[in-house]
């Protein structure tokens, strides 16, 4: 006998019916996932958003401080002080190592703050041996490590001015 | 230094030297004339060589995030394989070659002497 696609006994049909709720469950199903996901994501921006605001505001509080170390260099380094030049500089490195400590590990802008502290570091030490070797005049041996630290310091200025201009935004 | 700080120093050296030679690092002049820096985002590797009557020893030093000294190798260590010192004496002349950019200036010299 030729049965047409919707000539079907009731059992049949509610085979189908089944089927559809089937589909219809899936798609809500689908949604809600795609509304926790969204959610998820949104969770997971605000943490790190929260975590690099309070980076900054940690490194702002530790600016200054670097700040007035690099005015001792200059002015150790004027007086041809090497004993005292040799001492800021070895505190340079150790408070740019608190501070690299600090910074955010995502995205090029922490990588470019923390690899120009890791320059100033590494140039620091090397200003060391320079003035260990006790020929040249003090600002000739530490000159490039002075510029590398006012560098890191003003993109680190610049950073934390930033973080917090982005921060008073988001209040209003 | 244990042995094995000392493959993990080797391993570190034939990296740079690789790294260097295809041009994916580059070396940093520094305050001393000797001395050549190449800094990741965590660490600081300074490659030297120390005064001495001829050449002296060459050394390289790797400072951590925080600044202090991890570890130092140098060619004046008794080390026992003649290929770690001479990777070391080849590493500083790559660093002091990228530092200085001695290629470019040759061909610089060599274009300015066609030149003329």
């Amino acid at each position: 006998m030729h049965r047409t696609w919707y000539d079907l006994f009731w059992a049949e049909w509610l085979g189908v019916l089944g089927f559809l709720i089937t589909l219809g469950g899936f798609g809500v199903a689908l949604r809600r996932l795609r509304k926790l996901r969204l959610a998820a994501e949104a969770a997971r921006d605000a943490s790190l958003l929260t975590s690099r605001e309070v980076a900054a505001k940690q490194v702002a509080v530790l600016v200054p401080q670097l700040i007035w170390l690099a005015d001792e260099l200059d002015s150790s380094i004027e007086t041809n002080d090497r004993t005292l030049t040799r001492h800021y500089l070895y505190n340079w490195r150790w408070q740019a190592g608190h501070v690299h400590g600090l910074l955010p590990d995502s995205g090029t802008r922490g990588e470019s703050l923390k690899r120009n502290l890791q320059d100033s570091i590494g140039l620091a030490f090397t200003a060391t041996t320079a003035l260990m070797e006790g020929k040249r005049p003090v600002l000739d041996a530490c000159k490039r490590a002075r510029e590398s630290i006012g560098t890191s310091l003003n993109d680190l200025s610049l950073w934390v001015g930033q973080e917090s201009a982005h921060s008073t935004e988001r209040i209003k | 230094m244990t042995p094995e700080t000392f493959l993990r120093m080797k391993r570190i050296v034939q990296k740079l030297i690789e790294q260097t030679e295809i041009g994916s690092i580059e070396w940093k002049l520094t305050d001393d004339e000797k001395s050549f820096l190449h800094s990741t985002s965590n660490s600081s590797i300074v490659v030297t060589r120390r005064r001495g009557a001829l050449a002296g020893p060459v050394e390289l030093t790797v400072l951590n995030k925080l600044g202090r000294e991890v570890e130092t190798i140098s060619t004046r260590q008794t080390i026992d394989e003649v290929d770690a010192k001479q990777e070391l004496e080849d590493l500083w002349e790559l660093a002091r070659q990228s530092a200085l950019k001695v290629n470019e200036e040759l061909d610089q010299v060599l274009e300015e002497l066609d030149e003329e």
